[in-house]
């Protein structure tokens, strides 16, 4: 294992300041609630702004409609989102997740189809892996596809689905042959039109009273043969994969940046008398972001960084539940979720919800499982 | 292993029923929207147990400290939303040390904050009150003001003054007082025998040690059997190393707090503020465990906990807000510490193995 500092080139300086500059006159200082990392607001405006910027599907080449950029390029971009609590909930998972894995796998229909309007902030997706009975276990899912006429008839129960509420499309992971020896084999990803008939999306609130998760009932919703995104049966090669490329991003170790941004806001008086707690988390933030931008270079010449990638995730989660833990210990008071203080009411907000971090996208446990294997089999 | 704070078995049984009755999952979430729980109050008004340990001169129950502390830790064990702490270790005790009469109705007192200050000149009383637990609520809250002639206690109408609502983590009613010079009525007026803001500091920090320590107990035994109940991989997730590592670390820090708020309880109940190490080494410890707690159960539950049906939350919120309720863990680690520096190195040791002792 090993990462490579990092130099950012003379373009990737100009466009960093050119985010920063864009995001100044687009969000200025308290116009907007900031939000904690990728768990921000819906605002397909926001969204839009940000594609005609050429900032949205970066990745994707542009005889799909997108910019053909780097990995680096779209870090940069990113992570100037998410450190000003920017509203990127409406198309995030589309730009992080779904367009990537579309390029790798999708047929060419698909990327035609869905790529331009990826890039261009008007496609939302969600993710439609986790059921009742299928969560760190994702190969034991039950919902089932059937051979219909000019495509698939789908059934079963997906849940925490993220923003299936707000989103166009959702890929399901789903069996499409019947549970054989193997059962990695006869899985399949299918693209589902989130309107289409046989779908109930309920809402399940979070412990804070929010709604991002939500429950999905498919019942014999029909879904077309050109839906199956890529192979017919590589579902599980495909989930894995994509989940490797969800994980080392920017969004691992910000999520609550905004405590310590605020706290200095507010507080700088105090700030002093606790100066070597903030110390301590700058350390962590300045040395966690190299690691990600590591990840990301080496993305960008081809490499496959499986394993940093999920020591990345593994650090920067669990680094984003300290700073909760330090700004609580020096706030001292308890913090009112209702608070006029913008610091004391996100750290409320940090307190409740930063549980998840841990668990959303494969729990550390299992993460780092799939990393020693990764760790041993370089040897 | 045995935790119970007392041997005061019939009053551990009769507050389980009780609270166990009104105090279930679904009641817990009508309660956080209305911002108060009137069938459990009722229960708790009727049976006189609202006012157990306090003197039964200003109408208490009367009773033993080991009473008030079984409560209150059953309070937390059932994450019961309602003043209960508040009505006996803490504002029934002050109320009780002036001679002021118990309200007619919940009693409450103010989680102090730095920034707040209560003056009270002849009868007039201005300042400020934060953080004050169900003050929409309450028939009385209960203060103590600084004066000219000394402190004083003093029993507040919450309906005569400003009240800006707030919340803690848990949703639970933290309002605001602000008092405008209001006048005060004879009996609203009380002279401590001396000043009383260090034990009740000590009672307050007391109070969510124990809520703390029983709140530690429900989530360890919920959390138990929720990862001998979940399947994943074909087996029971308590059967994952990982898994299995976090429960017995759960569990230590669980007992530990459990036994902690029980050494604490007792030695405030015997010597009182002089008991302050103790205190303040108990509440730093639960303080810690509580995050640890609440840290493990969360992701052993995994997404269902993070979600408002799975009564987790009613926990695990409360342990978040109560660690940083009078007095934080650093607080009382820094209250501690100068306990210890002040001592010196020869005081440390027979500081460290002060513990019971037969009566
Ligand atoms: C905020 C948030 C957003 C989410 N959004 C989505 C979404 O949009 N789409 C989606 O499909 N899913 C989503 N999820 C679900 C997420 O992927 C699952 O929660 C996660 O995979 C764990 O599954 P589970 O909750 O069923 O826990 P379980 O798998 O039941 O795990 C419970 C505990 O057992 C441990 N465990 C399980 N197996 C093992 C093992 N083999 N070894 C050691 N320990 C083990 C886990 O680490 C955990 O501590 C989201 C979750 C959260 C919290």
């Amino acid at each position: 294992m090993h990462f490579v500092p990092v130099v950012l080139t003379p373009e990737e300086k100009a466009l960093q300041s050119e985010v920063r500059t864009f995001l100044a006159e687009e969000l200025p200082k308290g116009s907007y609630r900031p939000a904690l990392g990728m768990n921000a607001e819906h605002s397909p405006e926001f969204s839009k702004k940000l594609a005609a910027r050429g900032w949205l599907g970066m990745v994707i080449p542009p005889e799909y409609g997108g910019q053909g950029r780097s990995a680096v390029d779209r870090f940069i971009v990113v992570e100037e989102l998410l450190a000003a609590g920017a509203p990127v909930g409406a198309h995030w998972i589309a730009d992080r997740q779904t367009a990537p894995t579309l390029l790798r796998f999708g047929t060419e229909t698909q990327r035609r189809r869905f790529l331009p309007a990826i890039a261009a902030g008007e496609c939302y997706f969600s993710i439609g892996m986790s059921e009742p009975d299928a969560g760190s276990d994702l190969a034991s899912v039950h919902t089932t596809a059937t051979k219909v006429d000019g495509g698939w008839s789908l059934s079963g129960t997906k849940i925490w689905t993220t923003g299936a509420h707000r989103s166009h499309f959702f890929v399901a992971l789903c069996r499409t042959s019947a549970l054989g020896v193997d059962r990695h084999q006869g899985l399949s990803q299918l693209i589902v039109d989130l309107s289409s008939p046989g779908i109930k999306i309920n809402p399940i609130l979070f412990l804070d009273g929010t709604h991002d998760f939500n429950e999905v009932v498919l019942e014999d919703v029909f879904v077309p043969d050109d839906m199956v995104l890529g192979e017919l049966g590589m579902g599980w090669y495909q989930v894995t994969s994509e989940l490797a490329y969800e994980r080392s991003g920017p969004d691992r170790f910000l999520s609550t940046w905004q405590l310590l941004k605020t706290y200095l806001a507010e507080r700088s008086e105090r700030a002093i008398k606790v100066a070597e707690q903030l110390g301590g988390l700058t350390a962590r933030f300045w040395t966690i972001r190299q690691l990600s931008l590591s990840v990301a270079r080496a993305l960008q010449l081809g490499q496959s960084p499986e394993v940093e990638a999920a020591i990345v995730k593994d650090l920067g989660t669990t680094f984003e539940q300290e700073v909760v833990a330090v700004m609580q210990s020096v706030m001292e008071d308890d913090p009112d979720p209702g608070s006029s203080s913008l610091f004391e009411s996100l750290l409320a907000q940090a307190i409740l919800v930063s549980p998840s971090y841990t668990i959303r996208g494969g729990t550390t446990e299992v993460l780092r499982s799939v990393a020693a294997h990764g760790l041993m089999s370089r040897k | 292993m045995s935790t119970s704070v007392s041997d005061n078995g019939l009053l551990e049984e009769t507050l389980t029923r009780l609270f166990s009755e009104h105090s279930d999952a679904a009641s817990r979430q009508v309660a956080e929207s209305s911002g108060w729980m009137p069938g459990c109050w009722e229960a708790m008004a009727e049976s006189g147990l609202i006012w157990i340990g306090v003197p039964e001169a200003v109408g208490g129950l009367g009773g033993d400290l080991d009473d008030v502390c079984t409560l209150i830790r059953l309070a937390g064990r059932h994450a019961v939303p309602l003043p209960l702490a508040e009505c006996t270790l803490i504002g029934g005790w002050l109320a009780a040390l002036a001679g002021l009469q118990l309200p007619n109705g919940p009693l409450t007192v103010a989680i102090p904050r730095s920034d707040d200050a209560l003056r009270i000149e002849g009868n007039r009383v201005r300042g400020r009150l934060s953080r004050v637990p169900w003050a929409n609520q309450a028939a009385a809250v209960v203060a103590v003001a600084d004066g000219p002639s000394g402190p004083r206690v003093v029993l507040i109408d919450p309906t005569q003054v400003t009240v800006a609502a707030g919340h803690n983590l848990a949703g639970e009613p933290r309002d605001s007082l602000h008092l405008d010079g209001i006048t005060l009525e004879n009996g609203q007026i009380g002279i401590p025998p001396s000043d009383p803001s260090a034990e009740l500091l000590l009672r307050g920090g007391l109070s969510r040690t124990l809520l703390m320590a029983g709140a530690m107990e429900t989530i360890t035994t919920l959390t138990i059997d929720y990862a001998s109940q979940r399947h994943q991989f074909g087996r029971a997730i308590a059967s994952f190393q990982a898994v299995a590592q976090r429960l017995v670390q759960m569990s230590a820090e669980s007992e530990m707090a459990v036994l902690a708020g029980e050494v604490a309880a007792r030695r405030f109940a015997d010597v009182g503020v002089d008991a302050t190490f103790e205190v303040a080494a108990a509440n730093a410890t639960v303080s810690r465990a509580a995050s640890e707690v609440a840290a493990h159960a969360h992701q052993v539950h995994a997404a269902i906990g993070m979600t408002q049906e799975y009564p987790l939350h009613h926990f695990t919120r409360r342990l978040w807000a109560w660690r940083q309720e009078w007095g934080s863990e650093r607080y009382w680690s820094e209250v501690l510490g100068q306990q210890v520096v002040i001592c010196g190195a020869d005081g440390l040791w027979a500081n460290v193995t002060t513990g019971l002792e037969e009566d």
